[in-house]
């Protein structure tokens, strides 16, 4: 009896603790809690902006090449040569006994619909043929914005027009429609006479780049249109010609394309920042990349320009402060909000949209120290978004909780910063540009709006 | 010592002894391990305070500061002790199961809480003292509360999950000594552990802030009762009880620990090793009536003053408690009873209990009845009591939680008889 009792004692015990109650999730009870953690939101950090300029950006290889001339109300004109560097290709050499006669030459290239600035100007585009020898550096191997090349003053084509960069084959295609310079029939007739002699420099891609090199497209000195942008593996020189053939006895028509080099086409990007100081953006002396000009001094603006490789810098110079709001401060949200100053945004003209952007760790001297991770440990990125159907004061936003935690965790250096560039190479080598406002008296200056949670 | 010469009941002592130390190992466990409640109200103060008046007195709203019998271990006023009978040696077990129902502004959810009562043996030392050890559940800890907040200062929401799970055990080794015919005294000494553990998450965005904060308890406190019992007329019998506990503090430690999922860091973890906790001044008293030793009537109240108390050296902004009962007790067996009714005990009673939460404006009350049956067992051997109570606790007034509740509690008691030389096998 009594070890049936025990038994059934022991069971009833052992039952009611595997029987415990898993917990539910209610809503019950909300209004009850006096709570013990608080959490707010303070945006009021001060945030120091300037602007600064990095040595060279890399525009080589990038797939494209640039070419316009567009004058800022900002940063003052931008002008962007390419050079190209124009492949033999294949052996041409024609028949001595067929007889060969020269249609045309022509440049033919095709836009990578990205354009910068206003396509209702007319601008220009000509044509010369480089005269320095073409080669990457062994130690780079790549060309950058600033680099330029010698070209002969004689325009081989020229063009001028309104551009339709986004133009397409025809409507709904997928591919752009093509963009032609006639050239200088003078080349033409050289190069076909080349290949009906048995060496001449069609024969041979050493001989062919001693007489050939490549070519620039250089934008009227004058314009103020838009930057265009081309694809550099469908970019030709094209050269049409007849064959009098001698059993058919009609012409036949043909063509034959020299192919420009994809590695080595780069933009040279020539900016004039003299008339700055004029426009209230005394961006005059950004010459170094150690200079950093404060956003009190450019109108209270802070700017980013690809191409030309001007960034935004910032300091945040009392965030430690923050760890100082009360108890065992934890940081739950830090975002940074950028907003691009009113108007500078234009859909048609200077569209931000879907340009992503990067941030960087920086120091006194300017440098990219390392790029600021997300909350899984890669590289952070934003991508800017706007609706221009109504546009609404939108900021291009950076998730910085992982960095500000860092910061409150382990402290920051005394001149440490962040810098704020645009992400892809070839974003980064056109002329996109952000003119951020920092206006201390705007809704929309930079701010740094942090969520925490701190012990009551 | 004569039931050593006894080697049949000594053999079966071995056995009742090791199944006790199993419960009780198992029981200890369960206490620590499970959670007792589900009552956002337990976010409070302790915890939820235990019911008063375990096993036989859940049957009658816990009116036990004048209830003495000879198969009542009573733990709320040890002087009761001195009631059992000399030869028997009695071990309680309980069990509870609970069902709530949780209603705020429209909103309700049904919980349910099965838990261990409590486990006390008890037998008569002497012919003067009686004695008891017990282990009963102080306060139980179990809640989980969501809520959608705006952050200060920003239009963003964020969310905050308070948890709490744990509770605090009583240890009590309770004396009950008669001092004379008439008055009897009770001490009970008790060592109060667990710990009550609090959760905090904050979530916003995939960033969240964990606050764990742990009061363990450590400590010993204690309180003394009386009864005098004094008959009236042939048939009636008045009892009067009390008890009294000073304000004691408890020793405690205390650890508090942030951690941030974005840093991926601990902000703070602090551990206040030597601090304490304070029970409160508690008095109480009990008057009862009983009839031909058949029927017992009772009426008890119970005092906490629980505003004075301290939590690590802050105020525990707790209110004083008032507990208010009435019960019954009726033996319908007169000792010749065949029928099974009429073997049975009847219980009877109700409380109304001011509680020690103040919300707000609202004062978190409860109030109950309760019956229950004392069913004995073949060859009395035991009894089995079984209770029902049905209550409410707390109000759907601004916006608080009113708790809707149907308790089942059943004890086995089991009776193994000592110091009796039998004649015959």
């Amino acid at each position: 009896m009594n070890r049936l009792f025990s038994l059934i004692i022991i069971l009833s015990v052992l039952f009611i603790g595997c029987n415990s109650e898993e917990f539910e999730i209610h809503e019950l009870g909300g209004s009850l809690i006096e709570s013990s953690t608080v959490v707010t939101m303070v945006d009021t950090f001060t945030i120091q902006s300037s602007s600064v300029i990095r040595d060279s950006i890399r525009t080589s290889g990038l797939g494209s090449v640039s070419v316009g001339r567009y004058v800022d109300d900002y940063l003052g004109s931008m002008m962007a040569t390419s050079y190209s560097k124009v492949d033999l290709g294949s052996v041409f050499s024609l028949d001595t006994t067929n007889n060969a006669k020269l249609d045309s030459i022509v440049l033919v290239a095709y836009s990578t619909g990205v354009f910068w600035g206003d396509t209702t100007q007319t601008q220009t585009i000509n044509v010369h043929r480089v005269t320095d020898h073409m080669e990457f550096d062994s130690d780079t191997l790549a060309y950058y914005n600033i680099y330029s090349l010698n070209i002969d003053s004689k325009v081989l084509g020229t063009k001028t027009f309104k551009a339709r960069p986004k133009r397409k084959e025809e409507l709904g295609a997928r591919n752009y429609h093509d963009f032609r310079i006639r050239l200088n029939d003078e080349l033409g007739y050289e190069i076909l006479g080349e290949a009906l002699k048995s060496d001449g420099f069609t024969s041979d891609a050493t001989k062919w780049e001693e007489r050939f090199e490549g070519i620039a497209l250089v934008p009227g000195a004058d314009d103020n249109a838009s930057v265009l942008n081309f694809q550099t593996d469908s970019m030709n020189i094209r050269l049409y010609y007849r064959v009098i053939g001698s059993s058919t006895g009609g012409a036949i028509e043909k063509h034959r394309d020299f192919k420009i080099s994809k590695s080595l086409s780069f933009t040279n990007y020539q900016a004039d920042r003299t008339n700055t100081n004029e426009l209230g953006t005394g961006l005059s002396g950004l010459i170094e990349s150690e200079i950093e000009i404060p956003s009190e001094q450019t109108n209270n603006l802070s700017f980013i320009q690809a191409g030309t490789g001007i960034y935004t810098k910032l300091k945040i110079p009392y965030l430690e402060l923050l760890g100082q709001e009360g108890d065992a401060v934890s940081l739950l949200k830090a975002e940074l909000l950028l907003y691009p100053l009113e108007g500078t945004d234009q859909k048609e003209l200077f569209p931000l949209y879907g340009l992503s952007f990067e941030i960087y760790e920086t120091d006194k001297m300017n440098r990219l120290v390392t790029p600021i991770l997300n909350s899984s440990s890669s590289q952070l990125t934003s991508i800017y978004y706007v609706n221009y159907e109504n546009p609404e004061d939108i900021p291009l936003y950076f998730d910085l909780t992982n960095y500000v935690g860092n910061v409150l965790a382990n402290g920051m250096e005394d001149d440490e910063g962040l810098m704020i560039k645009l992400t892809s190479e070839f974003n980064n080598g056109f002329v996109n540009r952000m003119v951020i406002n920092n206006d201390p008296n705007s809704r929309f200056k930079i701010k740094l709006r942090t969520t925490y949670a701190v012990q009551k | 010592m004569p039931y050593r010469n006894n080697k049949l009941f000594s053999v079966s002592m071995k056995n009742l002894y090791l199944s006790m130390l199993l419960v009780l190992v198992s029981g200890v466990h369960v206490c620590i391990a499970q959670n007792n409640t589900s009552s956002p109200y337990s976010r409070y103060g302790l915890g939820e305070l235990n019911p008063v008046g375990v096993g036989q007195a859940s049957g009658f709203g816990g009116t036990s500061l004048s209830f003495r019998n000879r198969n009542y271990l009573s733990v709320d006023n040890p002087a009761g002790l001195t009631a059992i009978d000399s030869l028997k040696f009695i071990f309680n077990i309980g069990v509870s199961s609970k069902v709530s129902n949780l209603n705020q502004s429209g909103d309700s959810d049904v919980l349910y809480d099965n838990n261990l009562s409590h486990i006390s043996l008890g037998f008569r030392v002497s012919p003067r003292i009686a004695s008891a050890v017990s282990l009963i559940p102080y306060t139980s800890v179990g809640y989980n509360i969501s809520t959608l907040e705006k952050v200060n200062g920003s239009t963003d929401y964020f969310q905050r999950i308070l948890s709490g799970s744990g509770g605090l055990n009583q240890f009590v080794i309770s004396n009950g000594i008669t001092l004379s015919k008439n008055l009897h005294l009770g001490i009970n000494a008790i060592y109060l552990f667990g710990n009550n553990t609090a959760n905090e998450t904050i979530t916003l965005g995939n960033t969240y802030n964990i606050t764990v904060e742990k009061l363990i308890s450590k400590g010993i406190y204690g309180n003394i009762g009386l009864q005098y019992q004094q008959a009236v007329t042939k048939d009636w019998e008045v009892t009067i009880g009390a008890k009294f506990q000073p304000k004691i503090q408890v020793a405690a430690k205390k650890s508090e620990n942030v951690s941030n999922s974005g840093a991926g860091n601990v902000i703070d973890d602090n551990t206040l090793n030597k601090g304490s906790f304070d029970v409160p001044m508690t008095y109480g008293f009990g008057l009862g009536f009983t009839k031909n030793k058949q029927l017992w009537l009772g009426a008890d109240y119970l005092h906490e003053k629980w505003s004075d108390t301290k939590i690590f050296k802050k105020s525990s902004a707790l209110v004083d408690r008032d507990r208010f009962s009435v019960g019954m007790n009726y033996m319908a067996n007169d000792g010749y009873a065949t029928k099974f009714l009429k073997k049975l005990t009847y219980r009877f009673g109700a409380f109304y209990d001011t509680g020690y939460i103040m919300n707000g404006v609202d004062r978190i009350k409860s109030k109950g009845v309760s019956f229950g049956f004392g069913i004995p067992m073949a060859q009395r051997k035991g009894e089995i009591n079984l209770s029902f109570e049905f209550g409410q606790m707390g109000t759907t007034d601004n916006n608080n939680i009113r708790e809707d509740y149907g308790k089942l509690t059943i004890e086995m008691s089991l009776f193994e008889t000592w110091f009796l030389k039998r004649k015959y096998q």
